[in-house]
């Protein structure tokens, strides 16, 4: 293969790759080799990847009529894909395989896409910054000093580096919008309930949702579309059918698009002054195609960070009771007895940001503490679903900044770690009240670190957010933009 | 003032089977006291949300059943990834402790 095609490969979008497999341009297994080639040459620099899988190919029965025929992604290893080691990139499930796969990867299967590889990710998805990982740390591809944010930030690092153009994540307070955000890519986190969750190994499972990352609006609304719709085996999922969310691509705004500004958010402590004027700039553009923009007020945000704390670190503690050292994973070995099996196990095989989670979420939840925090943080959760709702009778979507900061140096918040426990601050309202969100690429710092955009919409309104993220996409030229080191 | 202990984090970590090293003590009372401490705030949340809000807002909150068959289960896959096994069990140290 030329070194023209190869370049135009790795940053190709689904669509591209498409065309070039059905008009024989190129077949399934160049494009597999190509990828393969790829991450070998470009993932030491990166870190990504916990694994690259040398055999994955599409199903036997996958064929050019299925949507995603031989597109290669890579799948957050919080995921399940039977006999694939999944482990949540933490050492207590260092050599855990399940015994079986996700309903998420099952649909991208079907669809004729296949894993290549599998994504490194702040351990058990609690982290901004893929750093908490037991096993590596993953670089920004758009400055490796930095991190690429978290905890789908092997995921998001290997789209914008061109070693896939579709990844999976997860998203329970922002963990797919925030690396999309600081890696200059696109990331969905749908309506609580569209995508199903089994084969998602639980963090907060009231929270929780899987969702595409990818370099283009497009890619990423034909991967949801894929992956979205009722599971049977997920109680938690809606009872809406399958929807081609590409239909929704029209290049235009909907006709009297009203965009509520959070000024609140643009204007708070800590924001970014470079961020701060790339959404200005964004909602000019928005404001000229026709959108009509009023400020909005959403009063219990300012406590949204706070009850998403409480909440996801109490159903935490609970869904990581389950990980002892019985029935799979790590076991320490010589314990006396039961409980100190139970009790070593859990503090050499949890790394130190799950163990204080899954303490404060237990102290939450404890008696004489429980009103205090869980029971009024289950209000502020009600009370932000009550106030977006009043505030979507009269604006269509919600503009925000997804990070207060472009990506950060590796290390920036160790001391204080509850400034990284606030990245998740304007994201995390969309997880409490179940709504979609998606962050898309709006600009660029003087440093050239990417800026990402929030869009939050009402509850299954994920073709109005692809729809105005479309139009916005096709006036600027981030989506073009890719690392020139790789 | 502290929000917790050392004393309360070693029983919190007790119950939460946990172990915690004397070395830790400090360290994660320091870390839950500022998260706790910046949690706290929900405590001033005013909920106006009334009887009928939340009965609208609940209105997805539904119920979901699937028949009640019973159906066979393989144990075997189950059980290959066990750290200790035996036949169909899974072998764990004693359970009452010496002395």
């Amino acid at each position: 293969m030329g070194n023209s095609m190869t370049s135009r490969l790795s940053y190709a979008s689904i669509a591209e790759l498409r065309t070039m497999l059905r008009t024989n341009e190129i077949t399934v297994e160049q494009l597999r080799t190509h990828f393969l080639q790829r991450m070998k040459e470009v993932d030491p620099h990166i870190g990504a990847l916990l694994e690259q899988r040398e055999h994955a190919a599409p199903l036997e029965t996958a064929s050019q009529s299925h949507p995603l025929y031989g597109i290669p992604g890579i799948v957050k290893n919080n995921i399940c894909i039977e006999g694939v080691r999944t482990t949540c990139s933490s050492l207590i499930l260092e050599n855990f395989k399940p015994t079986y796969t996700a309903t998420v990867v099952e649909r991208l299967h079907n669809a004729g896409a296949y894993a290549i590889g599998t994504a490194n990710m702040d351990e058990f998805a609690m982290g901004s910054s893929t750093e908490t990982s037991a096993f590596k740390k993953t670089k920004n591809p758009w400055d490796t000093s930095r991190v690429p944010g978290g905890s789908s930030g092997g995921s998001a690092a290997a789209v914008a580096a061109g070693m896939a153009p579709w990844a999976l994540g997860s998203d329970t307070g922002g963990s797919i919008r925030q690396p999309a955000a600081l890696c200059g890519i696109v990331g969905m986190r749908p309506t609580y309930g569209l995508v199903s969750r089994y084969g998602l190994i639980a963090y907060g499972s009231s929270l929780d949702q899987v969702g595409p990352l990818t370099r283009t609006v497009a890619d990423n609304a034909e991967v949801l579309s894929v992956i979205a719709g009722h599971d049977p085996k997920d109680s938690s999922t809606l009872t809406s059918g399958p929807v081609d969310y590409t239909q929704a691509l029209t290049g235009t705004l909907p006709k009297n698009l009203k965009i509520g500004v959070l000024t609140s958010a643009l204007d708070a402590e800590g924001m970014d002054p470079e961020i701060r004027s790339a959404i200005d700039a964004a909602l000019l553009l928005l404001e000229k195609k026709g959108a009509q923009l009023t400020t909005v007020t959403i009063p219990s945000f300012e406590y949204s960070a706070a009850a998403y704390f409480i909440i996801s670190r109490a159903e935490a503690a609970s869904n990581l009771a389950r990980y002892d050292g019985v029935q799979c994973g790590m076991r320490v070995q010589n314990a006396g007895s039961l409980s100190q099996m139970y009790m070593r196990t859990r503090h050499d095989g949890f790394g130190e940001e799950v163990r204080s989670r899954i303490l404060v979420g237990n102290y939450v939840l404890s008696a004489g503490h429980t009103g205090a925090y869980y029971q009024n943080a289950c209000k502020v959760r009600e009370q932000m679903r009550y106030e977006l709702r009043e505030v979507f009778k009269h604006v269509d979507v919600i503009v925000m900044p997804t990070s207060p900061v472009p990506a950060f140096s590796f290390g920036a918040y160790d001391v204080d770690k509850l400034q990284m426990d606030l990245q998740d601050y304007f994201t995390c309202p969309a997880n409490l009240a179940g709504v979609p969100a998606l962050s898309i690429p709006c600009g660029f710092t003087q440093a050239g670190l990417p800026i990402g955009l929030q869009l939050l919409a009402t509850h299954s309104a994920e073709a109005l957010l692809y729809q105005v993220a479309y139009a916005y996409e096709q006036e600027t030229p981030w989506h073009t933009m890719h690392p020139a080191q790789w | 003032m502290a929000i917790i202990s050392p004393n309360e984090v070693l029983k919190l970590a007790r119950a939460s089977q946990l172990e915690l090293h004397a070395n830790e003590v400090d360290a994660v009372t320091h870390q839950l006291h500022n998260v706790l401490a910046y949690a706290q705030c929900v405590q001033k949340i005013v909920c106006n949300v009334t009887n009928a809000d939340a009965d609208a807002l609940a209105n997805y909150r539904v119920n979901v059943f699937r028949p009640d068959i019973a159906a066979p289960t393989n144990p075997v896959p189950l059980l290959q990834g066990a750290p200790a096994r035996e036949g169909n069990f899974f072998v764990v140290p004693m359970i009452l402790e010496n002395g």
